[in-house]
């Protein structure tokens, strides 16, 4: 077959064409409405923190859309908004007032999230949206409807996550890296100081530590796409980014990232065990 | 299966945002904003040195200092990092001058330093060699 044929075939019914269990999706709309409060809460979008009307405008829309997503009221319309709210604070906050809290890549990975969310039905399951359904439903005599919906936004989301890890095993690659000295240099900020060495044992982690990471970041936007290797790759994941969130302050990007891997589970698979765990 | 044409028109360019956005800035290293190259803790550490205070004595004998000890800043872990820091070479020779202080006249203190460079890993900022209690 040509081979760009099959990869628009691929495309369309791995991609266009992909439906499913909307429970994925909903679960990671309301981790990314409590991981944007948890980023911003008390920081830049408090009340008491916002003296210009940009930023003041840019606080109602964040306040009022992260709400609306996290209870799942009108949900894409939440999420998009949730998301030009996240982009808004990385871009305009960020990038053109120069807060440079803000234009860091945790927050942009939020913000770009939500917004993505915005093109999957992430108000079909556990949300005020799937509530209202059914009591539509039930006043119709009609059977509930399924919390199910086409899928291609959460492909999209996988492929970033893709993209993301790809990016940084890429930077990563330069041998001050793998020799772990660009760790050491971390470690050195964060915790030792300028005048205490690292004792040997600890530089042979650091090193082999490093080159784990490295090797993760360009082997899992592969192994995720596979079933056999899916939990096993989630459980290295989750493991290295629990190593990053205890070690360096990368603030809410670990807990993002073990809630993106839902985008790689099987939708029908993770609603079967949700139904079961209930049961 | 032939999927709506809004829907292939969205998801295709949001495919291309995400996916080939970070892929240009990285490969022709332009500064497009509006694609997030995802480049993480790259200069994280870049600005700490990594410092060794000495004391020269008569006779040639060389002895390591601790200058928390020496200048009675109290047990590492509650030193403030701004204090535990030192970001260049200056600031390292800046504390020789209580240092010298504290071990009296006719002492001898040398550093050496090495110094974060990103991607270049640890470089050699001095060796040790001058007499930093010596006024020039």
């Amino acid at each position: 077959m040509n081979p760009l044929r099959w990869l628009w075939r691929l495309y369309v019914e791995q991609v266009l064409c992909f439906e499913g269990s909307t429970r994925p999706v909903s679960l990671l709309r309301i981790a990314i409405a409590l991981l944007m409060w948890s980023r911003y809460a008390g920081h830049t979008a408090h009340p008491a923190l916002a003296h210009t009307p940009d930023i003041i405008a840019l606080n109602v829309l964040f306040w009022v859309s992260t709400t609306a997503m996290l209870l799942g009221f009108q949900s894409r319309w939440a999420a998009g908004l949730a998301g030009v709210a996240g982009l808004a604070q990385f871009y305009w906050q960020g990038l053109h007032l120069g807060v440079e809290a803000l234009h860091v890549h945790h927050v942009y990975t939020l913000g770009i999230t939500a917004a993505l969310l915005a093109a999957t039905p992430c108000g079909g399951s556990f949300s005020v949206d799937r509530w209202l359904a059914l009591r539509r439903a039930e006043s119709r005599g009609e059977a509930a409807p399924p919390e199910w919906g086409p899928l291609w936004g959460q492909r999209i989301i996988a492929v970033m996550v893709c993209v993301m890890y790809l990016g940084t095993a890429y930077e990563k690659s330069y041998w001050h890296y793998l020799n772990g000295n660009a760790m050491e240099m971390a470690y050195t900020t964060l915790y030792l100081g300028s005048d205490v060495p690292m004792p040997p044992v600890a530089k042979a982690l650091t090193a082999a530590s490093s080159g784990v990471v490295w090797a993760l970041e360009w082997l899992l936007p592969i192994t995720l796409w596979f079933r056999r290797f899916r939990w096993v790759s989630i459980g290295l994941g989750v493991l290295m980014h629990a190593g990053m969130y205890i070690l360096i302050p990368v603030a809410t990007f670990s807990l993002t990232m073990c809630g993106l891997y839902l985008m790689f589970l099987d939708p029908d698979e993770v609603h079967r065990h949700i139904d079961r765990a209930l049961s | 299966m032939t999927p709506p044409l809004g829907r292939t028109v969205a998801a295709t360019l949001l495919l291309a945002y995400v996916a080939i956005g970070p892929a240009y800035r990285h490969i022709t290293q332009r500064r497009v904003e509006i694609f997030v190259q995802w480049k993480m803790f790259r200069y994280f550490g870049s600005d700490v040195c990594q410092v060794k205070f000495s004391e020269h004595r008569a006779g040639g004998e060389v002895v390591p200092l601790n200058r928390y000890e020496l200048l009675e800043l109290g047990p590492w872990q509650e030193i403030p990092v701004r204090t535990r820091l030192i970001k260049n070479p200056r600031k390292a020779a800046g504390w020789a001058a209580p240092m010298c202080d504290a071990l009296g006249p006719d002492a001898d203190i040398r550093v050496a330093t090495r110094c974060g460079s990103g991607r270049r890993g640890w470089l050699a900022k001095t060796t040790g060699d001058v007499n930093l209690c010596v006024a020039e």
